[in-house]
């Protein structure tokens, strides 16, 4: 063999080794976890439901673990946001890999899935503007990403939300309330939402419970932004209405009243529905509960939080035939937030149960309370 | 001409005088160094905008939900109370300005900084390791986290270890209820956790000796040690330090109230706000 010829040989079987590698890197699993046999939801009130918040969760077991947990606590529902900043954050550069894998784990825990819809990238407002931020000369791309969501997950997210408690300056981008414009942007969006899948349910974004002042630089009463909504044309625009429902310091069971934000406010949205001729169309709770941090002002003690958030579920599925889900904020964060939205969360970012989850636990079974004195 | 030996005096002087001069040399340049790096950040940082607002309007705008007692709240009369308003009301007067608060829910408080609605975030505001690079954070006036209180007129507590074979007070689900089994199944403690409703029936705990320690946060400490014989052991069990936020560009006005608060931590002013503000704090 001349030296030539053996070098040749000892190229080849290098580059059939690299091969062989590359070949066995490709059938190794690549993937860490696995999705399990498919799951259903075992409870005994199917309206129950949580706001997950799986956002900026980046592991994999850990979004699995979060929804796994959600289905054991006895919850069919899940609200998530899918911030449209972070799968388009180049125009028409769409990357769906987190999305995908939220609602492939979803679905595979038995879970459906209720999408909030907003969070503008760069390109698609002004320098020095808050996410929150959206003219209308950008309207047109909000509604064909949210096309280009619904045709991806038709069949299998059956409700979105557009955007979120627009009546809030915060929320539109610290501009005054708008509810014309916010109107029109629900219009373009759901349009364009059905022509990617007639069956999907747009709803119309859940306010924030306010009684805000009229001329309020900060916010807009919702029942006045609701009516304002309709009467600029919403009416033909949405399949139903996401509600926040928050308690605040007051039990589940207080009446409902113009002048008071609690549980019960819900019944005064679904009022306004009503009155502009909507009684046939389904309300989904999509943020709501107690909270129950030492010291704000708008919180409960923790056992008062276990006892209204229960009787909550229980409130939607006896009294309320109109609302769908009680989504309740918030299942779990990534990471301890170190705010007073810690003490809305049912279950620690280190996968902890509260008391509040665990007694929710036992009265979605149907089994004596753990911390509450009496049973369901 | 000399001798030798009566020049390695004169020599060892000589080789000393040269070799403080270079450490002088040294030391110059270090500074000359120093100086100019600050100068260099304080380049690309631009100058600080707030600083110089502030001294021109004469008015320190300050964010806060005001929902907090005892750190922030509005009163029936309208006015801004606490601690926090107490601590921006003294950083005012120190700069000479006037202090004017802003209610906003504290969800928007870093987009209202952002958009310059107000000059700093005054607000119990944890450290956010996650917005380092969004604003500029000042030192921590206070660790917020949860504390161990034991009882001085019991067998003492020395450490998380005394507490093998005690009784521990807690809020019924609260942080500190969760801590306290985690304590237990973690250090192997053999604890017995006694769980109240509210704030005031676990100090009513201590008292009826239904309980030998507390385990709840450094504010509601503050109070519960106003009202009986409690000392701290150890440190805190978890860190929650809170601090005052501005805009990234506000190196000066950060640096300036980190001064203030540094000299209030020495001269017991801080801690005169704690104790005023805390006292009857659940």
């Amino acid at each position: 063999m001349t030296r030539t010829s053996s070098s040749r040989l000892k190229l080849a079987l290098r580059a059939i080794l690299l091969l062989l590698f590359g070949w066995t890197l490709n059938v190794l699993p690549r993937r860490l976890v696995v999705l399990g046999p498919p799951q259903t939801v075992v409870t005994r009130n199917p309206k129950m439901g949580v706001h997950t918040r799986l956002t900026d969760e980046v592991e994999e077991w850990k979004i699995q673990r979060t929804l796994a947990l959600v289905r054991e606590m006895g919850a069919p529902w899940i609200v998530e946001y899918f911030p449209w900043a972070y799968y388009e954050p180049a125009k028409g550069r769409r990357d769906w890999g987190h999305a995908d894998m939220v609602v492939e784990h979803a679905l595979n825990q038995g879970l459906k899935v209720i999408a909030r819809i907003d969070f503008v990238p760069q390109w698609a407002r002004p320098e020095e503007t808050t996410f929150r931020y959206l003219d209308r000369d950008h309207y047109p791309d909000y509604a064909n990403f949210l096309h280009a969501f619904v045709s991806r997950y038709r069949g299998r997210v059956g409700h979105v939300v557009i955007w979120n408690e627009p009546n809030l300056s915060f929320e539109w981008g610290y501009r005054l309330p708008d509810p014309e414009a916010y109107t029109e942007l629900l219009c373009q969006a759901y349009a364009r939402a059905k022509d990617a899948d007639p069956e999907v349910l747009v709803l119309a974004a859940g306010l924030a419970p306010t009684m805000a002042p009229p001329g309020s630089e900060w916010g807009m009463d919702d029942l006045v932004f609701l009516q304002r909504m309709y009467d600029a044309g919403a009416g033909a625009c949405l399949d139903g209405l996401a509600i926040h429902a928050y308690g605040f310091t007051f039990p589940p069971d207080d009446l409902a009243d113009a002048n008071q934000v609690n549980y019960a406010r819900a019944e005064l949205l679904r009022e306004v529905m009503v009155r502009n001729g909507d009684g046939h169309k389904p309300c989904f709770i999509t943020e709501g509960g107690w909270n129950d941090h030492p010291r704000w002002t708008k919180a409960v003690r923790p056992y008062e939080r276990i006892a209204y958030t229960i009787r909550a579920y229980e409130k939607a599925r006896q009294e309320w035939p109109w609302c769908e889900a009680v989504c309740l904020w918030a299942f779990r964060y990534p990471w301890p937030l170190k705010t007073y939205q810690d003490y809305f969360a049912f279950v620690t970012p280190e996968f902890i149960p509260k008391p509040v989850y665990v007694d929710v636990v036992r009265y979605a079974r149907g089994q004596p309370y753990e911390y509450l004195e009496s049973g369901p | 001409m000399t001798s030798p030996q009566a020049r390695r005096p004169g020599a060892l002087r000589s080789a000393l005088a040269t070799l403080r001069r270079r450490w002088l040399w040294v030391l110059a340049a270090l500074l000359v160094f120093l100086w100019l790096s600050r100068r260099a950040a304080d380049v690309a940082l631009g100058p600080d905008a707030t600083w110089s607002q502030v001294h021109e309007s004469k008015v320190l705008r300050v964010g806060m939900d005001a929902s907090y007692p005892p750190f922030e709240w509005i009163d029936a009369e309208g006015r801004f109370q606490g601690l926090d308003v107490a601590l921006a009301e003294a950083l005012a007067a120190r700069w000479d300005v006037e202090a004017q608060f802003f209610d906003v829910h504290f969800d928007g408080l870093y987009d209202a900084l952002r958009t310059d609605k107000f000059d700093v975030i005054i607000s119990a505001l944890p450290h956010d390791r996650m917005l380092t690079r969004d604003v500029l954070y000042s030192h921590s006036y206070l660790n917020a986290g949860q504390v161990l209180l034991a009882r001085t007129d019991a067998p003492p507590i020395a450490s998380l270890e005394g507490l093998d074979g005690r009784r521990v007070a807690v809020e019924l689900g609260a942080q500190a209820h969760q801590l306290a089994r985690q304590l237990a199944r973690d250090r192997g403690l053999s604890l017995e956790i006694v769980a109240r409703q509210e704030s005031n029936e676990v100090l009513a705990a201590l008292a009826e000796g239904a309980a030998d320690a507390v385990i709840c946060d450094r504010v509601t400490a503050y109070a519960y040690m106003q009202q009986a014989p409690l000392v701290q052991v150890g440190p805190p069990l978890t860190d929650e330090p809170l601090v005052i936020a501005a805009r990234l560009d506000a190196t000066t006005t950060i640096r300036e109230i980190n001064a203030a608060l540094a000299e209030w931590s020495q001269d017991g002013t801080l801690e005169g706000f704690k104790r005023r503000w805390f006292q009857d704090s659940f």
